[in-house]
């Protein structure tokens, strides 16, 4: 595994880091040994075959899965099973799904205020104001009092990332945002996290989009089989005249 | 154009007969021609029939003595008119479906969130108490009920009864009193900034509430007897409970629980309003059900002290006159008349325990339930607690685990989830299957016949043998279960529009 913190980033610590972290389902060992920095402001894009153990491996990071040995700190603070450990991380770290997962029964407005009121103990004018605000940012204000049922796939996405940022996380994991979506509105959804990738948030995603990882990303990682293969720079990644290991170049000459 | 070719190959019918619209309505047409004639026939062989006999279907009938007696009657007797005993059938059906209705959902809501329960002996009881349940007749259920459990419950003599006569204990006003001081120390010290003071004032007051109550019990030595004896009374000849009469005190009282009620609920809107503007988490609803109960015992306390004759006319059988005993004395003493009781009591509420007749036979005073009675309730509630726990297990687990995620994600606490997510969404799975289940109890009842306890189908076939009006009486009991149905049926719409989703 090769070191990538040689770029210059924002801060010096590193907001996520995973050391020989595995994970079993039952007998399959989704994860082995992976071990993993995240500095500030990054934008880290994670690919692989399906079944690789990349959406396991962010959703490790929230505790949406646990993971059975080795030790993940995110934002300073250990994922055990402390509850308190939990709730924290999970309110500076936003997750975008590939389902969007909004609720149906509530109203876009009240989708992106309800963690902010909540759990934030936010005013509902303040909560609202800001829902507003991240409305206009995802292009879609006039949406603000419709249910979810009644929009499209990806303004559906697009509110669900405002939702995640309303609580104004530090670090955003996007879990094959696009992969749900028709074509055309691949490219809205892509052009959102595009923007919120240059305002400098620190993201994890999990994506099949190359030109996305290509453009954006600071350190593309390559999973195959629970292991991370091989990661560095997109543009190392990406060029041909790079040797790779035989499974990432199997795996790119299928895609690309 | 070869298509076209196809199309008018043959023309057997006339355009106009092969026009869906015009085959669709003569088709409509033959149905409703084909139910009058069938309709008109009946009537008239049903006629024919019964004015051969001289019984043809009327209503005047129903004005004339009915001749029987009923058991679960009330104020009813066998001098009464057929309606009057068909009202008391109606009532009966009623008191076993409204109660029903309410205990099984309870029930039911319970068992189905037992059935998702981690803990794994409460979650194989409820399954085990849901398979035998549902998979075993209602009708069997009831039959066992009466004759297995009601039946073999103790003989008059011999009843249970809780409490029992001698009791001692402090009085119940005090532990109720205290419970609420304690409930008020814990609200409203949660409001105090500093955990360690506020966890100081909680445990010191809490003390301060416990020894306090000890010293009590110590002073007055091991308490005075109590005087709620027996609150329930528990036989063969079923269940008699106590009775809470308004005295006359009972007026003054409400305007206490009124404005009680109308505080709390300013209270609660006011701290509704305090969390929107500020953020500031406030659990409204706890603060809102101290505010009322403690306005409701401050009213009681306060009746407690209201100025009361110091002597009262008692009437004396053996000198059969009026004698003048002292408050205190007059009470002890059993003698006075129920409405003497009302009118001198310091309680808003009298308290009446069951009592037996002086053959000790038959129940009283107090509300009494039958056997008859508790093996439909119990017989039906149970049986369909069962269908309505698998509904809500259903509901709850209807509910996309991306929802759940989606909330984890969001960092709400568990109760959050619970009851901004998984309810709503939950409720609109429940609520169509639930309504479905409410209208089976409903009809499920009329087979209260199966142990003889007078409902509504049980009181209109005895009439029915006796007047001979059976097409009278069977529309009777149609639209009485009719009405009872549309009822259920018309509350389940209202409260299924409320959770109904919005899609495109």
């Amino acid at each position: 595994m090769q070191d990538s913190s040689t770029q210059v980033m924002a801060g010096d610590e590193p907001v996520i880091i995973c050391r020989e972290m595995n994970k079993w389902f039952g007998d399959f060992h989704v994860l082995r040994n992976i071990s993993l920095e995240v500095m500030p402001q990054e934008v880290l894009v994670i690919i692989g075959p399906s079944g690789s153990g990349k959406s396991t491996l962010i959703r490790c990071i929230n505790r949406l899965e646990e993971h059975q040995d080795g030790t993940i700190v995110v934002n300073g603070i250990e994922l055990s099973h402390d509850v308190q450990n939990i709730a924290e991380i999970r309110r500076e770290t936003g997750m975008v799904f590939q389902q969007f997962n909004l609720f149906p029964h509530l109203t876009v407005m009240d989708n992106i205020t309800l963690a902010p009121m909540k759990v934030r103990h936010w005013a509902r004018d303040r909560a609202e104001q800001r829902a507003m605000e991240l409305l206009e940012r995802v292009e879609i204000p006039e949406q603000a009092f419709k249910y979810p049922g009644q929009l499209s796939g990806g303004q559906q996405q697009r509110v669900a990332i405002a939702r995640a940022l309303a609580m104004e996380p530090k670090i955003m994991l996007f879990d094959e945002p696009t992969s749900a979506l028709d074509p055309e509105m691949i490219k809205e959804v892509l052009d959102v996290m595009k923007e919120l990738a240059r305002t400098g948030m620190t993201m994890l995603v999990v994506t099949h989009e190359m030109g996305f990882a290509r453009e954006v990303a600071d350190r593309v990682i390559f999973m195959d089989m629970g292991r991370i293969v091989e990661e560095g720079p997109p543009e190392n990644f990406f060029s041909p005249d790079i040797v790779h290991h035989p499974r990432t170049q199997e795996f790119l000459d299928q895609i690309l | 154009m070869a298509i076209k070719a196809e199309s008018q190959q043959e023309h057997l019918l006339p355009t106009v007969f092969r026009d869906g619209r015009i085959l669709k309505g003569i088709a409509q047409l033959l149905f409703v021609v084909i139910v009058v004639i069938v309709l008109n026939d009946l009537q008239t062989r049903i006629n024919t029939a019964l004015e051969s006999t001289n019984q043809s279907p009327n209503f005047e009938f129903l004005q004339n003595r009915a001749g029987f007696s009923l058991a679960d009657s009330g104020s009813y007797s066998s001098n009464d008119r057929y309606i009057d005993a068909f009202q008391v059938g109606f009532i009966n059906t009623l008191r076993v479906v409204l109660l029903g209705l309410l205990s099984t959902t309870v029930i039911g809501i319970m068992a189905g969130i037992f059935l998702l329960s981690p803990n794994f002996l409460l979650r194989t009881i409820s399954r085990a108490y849901v398979e035998v349940l549902r998979n075993t007749p209602v009708l069997l259920q009831i039959i066992a009920w009466y004759f297995i459990v009601m039946l073999s419950l103790p003989q008059q003599q011999e009843s249970i009864a809780f409490p029992r006569e001698g009791v001692r204990s402090l009085p119940l006003l005090q532990y109720g009193l205290s419970l609420v001081v304690i409930l008020v120390i814990w609200q409203y010290g949660g409001t105090l900034r500093r955990p360690a003071w506020r966890n100081g004032l909680r445990q010191v007051g809490i003390a301060v509430v416990v020894i306090v109550n000890l010293l009590g019990i110590v002073l007055v030595g091991s308490g005075t007897p109590i005087e709620f004896y027996p609150g329930i009374y528990i036989s063969i000849k079923g269940v008699a409970i106590f009775e809470l009469i308004p005295s006359s005190m009972f007026g003054v009282w409400m305007v206490f629980v009124v404005i009680g009620a109308i505080v709390s609920m300013a209270l609660s809107r006011y701290f509704a309003f305090i969390t929107e503007s500020t953020g500031q988490p406030i659990p409204r609803t706890r603060y809102a059900l101290v505010t009322f109960v403690g306005f409701t015992l401050l009213g009681w306390v306060i009746m407690g002290m209201r100025p009361t004759p110091s002597v009262i006319p008692v009437y004396d059988e053996d000198r059969d006159e009026f004698i003048d005993m002292e408050y205190e004395e007059a009470f002890e003493s059993g003698l006075l008349t129920i409405e003497q009781e009302l009118e001198y009591t310091r309680q808003p509420l009298l308290f009446r325990p069951p009592t037996l007749d002086r053959r000790g036979r038959n129940i009283e005073t107090g509300i009494e339930f039958s056997p008859n009675y508790l093996a439909v309730f119990l017989g039906l509630v149970i049986y369909t607690s069962a269908f309505i726990a698998e509904i809500v297990r259903a509901g709850i687990q209807a509910v996309p685990k991306g929802q759940l995620e989606a909330s984890r994600a969001l960092g709400l606490s568990q109760a959050d989830m619970l009851r901004l997510i998984i309810l709503p969404q939950a409720l609109r799975v429940i609520i169509p299957p639930l309504g479905n289940q409410f209208l089976n109890l409903s009809k499920n009842s009329s087979l209260a016949i199966a142990v003889a306890y007078t409902d509504i189908y049980q009181v209109t076939f005895t009439i029915i043998n006796q007047s001979g009006q059976s097409v009278t009486g069977i529309v009777m009991v149609m639209l009485s279960y009719l009405f009872i149905s549309l009822c259920i049926s018309l509350l389940m719409n209202v409260i299924n529009q409320r959770y109904q989703l919005v899609t495109r």
